[in-house]
């Protein structure tokens, strides 16, 4: 066989292809004279094509995780701040301003009062002790007051805590499963790609 | 080493250097689509109405290999539609050839999928009535080899290109086309030589 004549056509005839050469002419494509009926017009125009769709949801979804992560990195140190300051100094609490003034026992006519008080300029002993003793018991009890309400700031304030804490958490596997079904639709649309290209390498 | 042997090496490096020449002067010069692509991109249809006419008989080579002759030419038109609307996709000018072959062989794959829901054709319904039982005789017997092989046989003895056309046009290299040429040449003459038999 002349490989020559086969590649090129030079070098010494082949008997046998000019055969099949001259018999399967009659088969070769002719040009028809009715035109292309070419579409109006093919202009540059943008592709949405699953690869630029693939990147736009990628970039969208680290958008949103990261709002999400520094809205809760946020409202985490806020309640760690809050948590601080109200732990180191409790916030004071407003008493009654008449604290000095005992509850008196019974109904006692406030002018009758006064009068009697006109009357001696010095009070009896007995008064004064009562006075101080219901002075002391009041003072007491703001004390109680005070660190009853300190006991249910800080009780308040670790439910906040636990329930950031429970939120963030919920976040967080909430922001997982959708990264893994983010990453299993990339992986999806890559495979597809690579299948497309090993299909059609050039286009 | 025997005189055989010998002229037999010689005729092997006489045609790879031949080959690297090809594919040395395919990479040095410009591929002329390249220009007429990149001026159908910005919209003009007369440069497509070239490329039409210089790639038309490789589309028309690829599916006479896979389909009936009588939808050729149809098909021929509707791969060049097809390019035109997607030459955007191109991303290299330079790969039309290959781009618009593969085109081509994805046009006869579908056109078989969609006969095949349709309906069933009768065999003899492909038989074109000027071409000579010789010529059909002959591209049966093509048909029946491997793919690579009657695609490249079909261009070479049908359409009339030569070795360094059909690899410039598919995008194939040289030396590829160069083998199935000559394995396929082979397995024709002994397909032909027992028809003859028989």
């Amino acid at each position: 066989m002349n490989e020559d004549y086969l590649w090129d056509k030079t070098g010494e005839r082949d008997p046998e292809i000019e055969r099949l050469e001259r018999s399967l002419s009659s088969l070769r494509y002719k040009r028809t004279s009715k035109p292309l009926p070419l579409p109006v017009a093919s202009r540059p125009q943008f592709r949405l094509n699953s690869t630029w769709l693939a990147a736009a949801a990628a970039i969208a979804l680290l958008i949103f995780a990261g709002g999400l992560w520094l809205a809760l990195h946020r409202s985490n140190s806020n309640e760690q701040s809050n948590g601080i300051a109200g732990g180191v100094v409790p916030e004071p609490i407003e008493f009654p301003k008449d604290v000095s003034v005992p509850p008196t026992v019974g109904t006692v006519n406030p002018t009758v009062q006064v009068a009697e008080d006109k009357k001696s300029d010095r009070l009896p002993e007995t008064i004064t002790s009562r006075a101080s003793h219901n002075l002391n018991s009041s003072t007491q009890s703001v004390e109680r007051m005070q660190k009853i309400a300190l006991r249910v700031r800080n009780k308040e304030r670790v439910l906040r805590e636990e329930e950031t804490i429970r939120k963030g958490e919920l976040a967080k596997e909430q922001l997982i499963k959708a990264l893994q079904i983010t990453s299993d639709k990339l992986n999806a649309v890559q495979k597809k790609i690579q299948g497309t290209q090993e299909h059609n390498p050039i286009s | 080493m025997s005189e055989t042997e010998t002229a037999g090496n010689l005729l092997f490096m006489n045609g790879a250097s031949r080959t690297a020449t090809a594919v040395a002067q395919a990479s040095l010069c410009e591929p002329p689509e390249v220009p007429l692509v990149e001026r159908v991109r910005q919209g003009d249809r007369d440069a497509f109405g070239k490329l039409y006419d210089l790639y038309a008989p490789m589309v028309h080579g690829i599916l006479l290999a896979r389909v009936p002759c009588d939808d050729v030419d149809d098909l021929v038109q509707d791969v060049f539609l097809l390019a035109f609307k997607r030459i955007q996709t191109l991303r290299e000018a330079g790969a039309f050839g290959g781009w618009l072959a593969m085109i081509a062989r994805n046009r006869a794959v579908d056109f078989h999928r969609r006969k095949r829901e349709t309906e069933e054709l009768p065999e003899n319904l492909g038989v074109r009535e000027s071409a000579d039982t010789e010529a059909l005789e002959a591209l049966r017997l093509i048909r029946t080899l491997p793919d690579a092989y009657r695609e490249t046989l079909i261009l070479r003895l049908v359409e009339g290109m030569t070795g360094p056309e059909i690899a410039e046009r598919t995008g194939l290299t040289p030396a590829s086309v160069r083998v199935n040429l000559h394995r396929g040449m082979k397995l024709l003459r002994e397909k032909l030589g027992m028809e003859k038999k028989s």
